[in-house]
């Protein structure tokens, strides 16, 4: 596939084509809160979403240097959607499919880790029921990703063999690159990685004489990626692979050191909020007797009520039981099925959780404590 | 000595030998405090059952969670009697859950911090401002003996300009306002799980028969989930403040507490976990209670 670059400033001209061929166009903002008035000038947090860019008008408030506190899998799979609607009448219930609403999309800003994220799920929504709801919206919408050049202290993809730069999952990746080592970035690395996105960039650039000024050459800024990759991926601070810790949770699901390493957990569902790649759902009919919808909501195996059964049972009674099944689900059972874990290193649930609970380290320290127990029990041989 | 000054190692220290000390004299089964987390800035809630692991204890400026959450989780109940780190603030949380029953007093040692803010990624939170327990009340042994300065009370309420103009706003502005807020509700409940004065063993927004809140992350049951909340916590809510420190959609929790906090203090002359004797004015009646509201 083909490798242009595109000048930092010329990205807004890229946008408004996106725009101009009636392509939703969804990417990273910062969406208002009602504003703090005080008079401190306290600090309010400062939210990034991805959006809907509806005009030109707004392109303004995409936001690129930054990271989005929620995940892109809402705009395949979100919070909150109808699949079935019912009407009572007095012939008889009357059920009616959804339409999933699939609309030719181009999402902008996912990160690479986002984007890897997308292929988990499909491997998920595709296995044996294929979701129309996900895949349909899947279908029409172009990943453009943006390969991350500040990786946060709670970013490790690497450790679970991925790359701030990686392209699988994204239809086009965007790297920001610079001159020379030491410049600030001002153009981007465009590889274009699936047909999909080949179709996006020749159905844009094809039909525009300015585009194809913008869009030139880029084979010479390949071998400068794999330099700034590496020198990227060694700026992270948390490394350590998550490989073999499949294999160490197989003997770990009655071990006294999951429940004191996750004995602090509140039971809150943030984590799987605002996780790539947690994806149950909870189903629920809203409405009256005479007319509703059965809705697929997201749901956390965190909260109390996720196995509570109807009898009153709770087989995962205590919080510590519900975070190790996240932790198995994630490490090992998805793994097993799926081949690679269900986890991107992205942190996002490492920086919202209410009490620093740390998927990473309990993942560290499960790994540190077998290791000296295999030491120990070499040695007793 | 009246200072402004913290030597948190000081503090720190004193924390480990006191609950050196509970552990070894089996005055408490578990202590509950601050331990170093796998983050910079953010310590982690620790718990320590065994008097030879109290040096994983610390204490220093980012200690802002509000431990007292974890009285009443199941895991901890039957832990009692426990010790537990609090600041100023955290400790208003405890009377409060001594006063509706939920724990015996006897059952609690609070180690009370002197603090003079605490820093939630590099900042002050609004709480912090005109903090009134600086030097913490109603505790069972205050750490050191330096006292803070807490005369640095600034007129305003860091919260003031927000509530003018919510008062400033006709009924459907103001509706509005609370609308645009709760419609970002993912209904995570972290607001909810991070609350000591949650404390329910079934939340009303669990309950499915008959359901009372649609669980639906929409704007009908997100505005009933958290103006139900809101109702609930009238007169209880001690500003903590945690709710709006762990929503991850940063919904103006902060400014709805506070609000009903002013409407309780000016209707019933009555500020939260300040004192074991007073019922919050809410969850009890007084002959004498004002009644000219009833028309």
């Amino acid at each position: 596939m083909k490798n242009y670059q595109l000048s930092a400033k010329d990205l807004a001209a890229f946008f408004e084509k996106v725009l101009s061929n009636n392509l939703r166009l969804i990417a990273p903002i910062k969406v208002k809160q009602n504003e703090s008035q005080n008079v401190t000038k306290l600090k309010n947090k400062a939210h990034i979403l991805f959006r809907e860019i509806p005009s030109k008008d707004d392109l303004k408030n995409i936001v690129i240097d930054a990271y989005t506190d929620m995940s892109a899998k809402e705009i395949f799979f979100p919070r909150s959607e109808p699949v079935i609607e019912y009407t009572n009448k007095k012939s008889g219930v009357v059920i009616k499919d959804i339409d999933p609403q699939a609309k030719e999309t181009v999402l902008f800003g996912a990160r690479p880790c986002d984007a890897f994220g997308f292929s988990l799920l499909e491997r998920l929504f595709s296995w044996d029921y294929d979701d129309p709801f996900f895949l349909k919206r899947r279908e029409k919408t172009t990943v453009i990703s943006l390969g991350c050049t500040s990786p946060l202290e709670s970013c490790f993809c690497t450790s679970v063999g991925l790359s701030p730069m990686n392209t699988e999952g994204s239809d086009i990746l965007f790297t920001p690159m610079s001159n020379n080592n030491n410049d600030k970035e001002d153009r981007y690395l465009v590889e274009v990685i699936t047909p999909r996105g080949e179709k996006l960039i020749e159905s844009i650039i094809g039909i525009s004489s300015d585009l194809k000024n913008i869009f030139t050459e880029g084979n010479s800024l390949v071998q400068a990626k794999a330099a700034f990759e590496n020198k990227v991926k060694e700026q992270m601070k948390r490394k350590e692979d998550f490989k073999d810790i499949t294999e160490i949770l197989k003997y770990k699901f009655d071990d006294s050191q999951l429940e004191s390493e996750t004995y602090r957990c509140l039971g809150c569902g943030v984590c799987s909020m605002v996780c790539p790649t947690c994806h149950c759902f909870d189903i629920v009919d809203e409405g009256e007797a005479s007319h509703g919808y059965r809705m697929k909501n997201w749901d956390s195996c965190s909260f109390a009520l996720f196995t509570k059964h109807g009898g009153g049972h709770n087989p995962r009674d205590m919080q510590f039981k519900r975070c190790r099944q996240r932790y198995m689900h994630k490490l090992h059972y998805y793994r097993e099925k799926f081949a690679d874990a269900l986890c991107v290193g992205c942190g996002r649930c490492v920086k919202a959780c209410p009490v620093n609970l740390d998927i990473y380290s309990v993942v560290y320290n499960l790994k540190k404590a077998y290791a000296n127990n295999k030491n120990k029990e070499d040695k007793e041989k | 000595m009246t200072t402004t000054n913290i030597n948190y190692s000081d503090l720190q220290q004193e924390i480990r030998d006191l609950s050196k000390d509970l552990l070894e004299s089996k005055k408490v089964n578990i202590v509950i405090g601050y331990g170093a987390g796998p983050l910079n800035e953010k310590p982690i809630p620790t718990f320590i059952t065994n008097a030879a692991d109290v040096d994983r204890l610390l204490y220093n400026e980012h200690c802002y969670h509000n431990l007292s959450v974890y009285l009443t989780k199941a895991e901890i109940r039957p832990k009692a009697p426990w010790a537990i780190v609090v600041k100023g603030c955290d400790a208003r949380s405890i009377v409060g859950l001594v006063v509706e029953n939920q724990i015996k007093r006897e059952d609690v040692f609070t180690i009370g911090m002197p603090c003079n803010g605490v820093k939630i990624e590099g900042n002050l939170p609004s709480k912090c401002v005109n903090c009134t327990v600086k030097n913490p009340a109603n505790v069972s042994k205050v750490v050191s003996s330096i006292k803070i300065d807490s005369s640095a009370i600034i007129e305003q309420h860091p919260l003031h300009q927000d509530m003018e103009m919510l008062n400033k706003m006709s009924a459907e502005e103001r509706f509005q306002f609370w609308k645009n807020e709760f419609d970002r509700c993912i209904r995570c409940y972290a607001c909810r799980q991070i609350c000591p004065h949650c404390f329910c063993n079934t939340c009303i927004a669990e309950k499915s028969t008959p359901q009372w809140i649609s669980t639906t992350p929409g704007s009908r049951g997100n505005f009933a989930w958290n103006a139900i909340r809101a109702f609930h916590l009238v007169g209880r809510c001690v500003e903590c403040m945690e709710c709006s420190r762990s929503c991850p959609m940063g919904i103006r929790l902060d400014l709805l507490n506070h609000y009903l906090a002013e409407e309780v203090k000016n209707s019933y002359n009555f500020i939260s976990g300040m004192d074991f004797e007073q019922k919050p004015p809410l969850t009890t009646y007084n002959l004498k209670d004002n009644q000219d509201f009833i028309k």
